[in-house]
């Protein structure tokens, strides 16, 4: 039986498959609309922290304006370490850290997506980069090995999830002692009105 | 639920334009009263 949370997920993967198809230079690119143009990804990739030099670099071909943050600004990540980023989409956070740590370093991007995880290892191609890799999965049960990765970052993901605890409790798992997180997302202010409780699309809204 | 999964040095930070990043997004007119960007930062001992 489809629980509330199966419908959830669904929903969500069904959205940014959309997302994702619309935004491949070999799909109809008819369902973009005004909100994914250039001028609007820039503007809103400025609000969220991201630098001029981020977001006119070639690696911002994989911004889909879909963050609401920079994880990597707060995440002081090194030369060599190891990093996942849960629903990584088409790739722009995780090619940022993949610069960051460097070619002794290594990136896994993790969405549930099957179509976001496609553009994203086209991008990855396309970028030449090769301490990337990008795996279908759920960030409520992650496709990682215990204690392996040095941070975790995300951006504007776990909201998402209808089950927040396991998804903490996955990146507590998949991290090294020491390890650490940084999150960009959205955060209830206080109680989530009763309208707003079970209502699969402000989700997706 | 950070505490509880075992997490230490944890911090919820506002941005300090929540409200314009939401506001970008027009989800209703009452959205940033509801909800607020910002960062999680923490580590596992």
């Amino acid at each position: 039986m489809k629980t509330f949370s199966d419908t959830v997920k669904r929903v969500v993967r069904e959205k940014y498959a959309s997302i994702a198809v619309s935004n491949n230079p070999g799909g109809c690119g008819c369902c973009g609309g005004e909100g994914n143009s250039f001028v609007n990804i820039l503007a809103q990739g400025e609000k969220c922290g991201y630098s001029q030099e981020q977001l006119l670099d070639e690696l911002a071909q994989a911004n889909l304006g879909l963050g609401c943050g920079n994880p990597i600004s707060l995440a002081d990540l090194r030369q060599g370490e190891t990093v996942l980023d849960l629903g990584s989409g088409a790739g722009f956070d995780a090619f940022l850290a993949a610069q960051a740590v460097g070619a002794q370093g290594r990136v896994i991007g993790v969405d549930m997506t099957c179509e976001m995880v496609r553009q994203a290892q086209k991008n990855a191609a396309t970028l030449g980069l090769g301490n990337v890799e990008f795996r279908q999965g759920e960030i409520e049960e992650l496709p990682v090995g215990d204690a392996c990765v040095d941070v975790v970052i995300s951006n504007c993901v776990i909201n998402l999830s209808p089950d927040k605890a396991a998804v903490y409790r996955e990146i507590h798992r998949v991290l090294k002692p020491g390890g650490r997180v940084s999150i960009s997302d959205v955060m209830l202010s206080g109680e989530l009105p009763d309208e707003f409780r079970n209502d699969i699309d402000a989700y997706t809204a | 639920m950070l505490d509880e999964a075992g997490f230490t040095d944890i911090s919820i930070t506002r941005k300090g334009n929540s409200d314009e990043i939401i506001k970008g997004w027009n989800i209703g007119e009452n959205s940033k009263e509801l909800i607020f960007s910002g960062y999680v930062r923490a580590v596992k001992p």
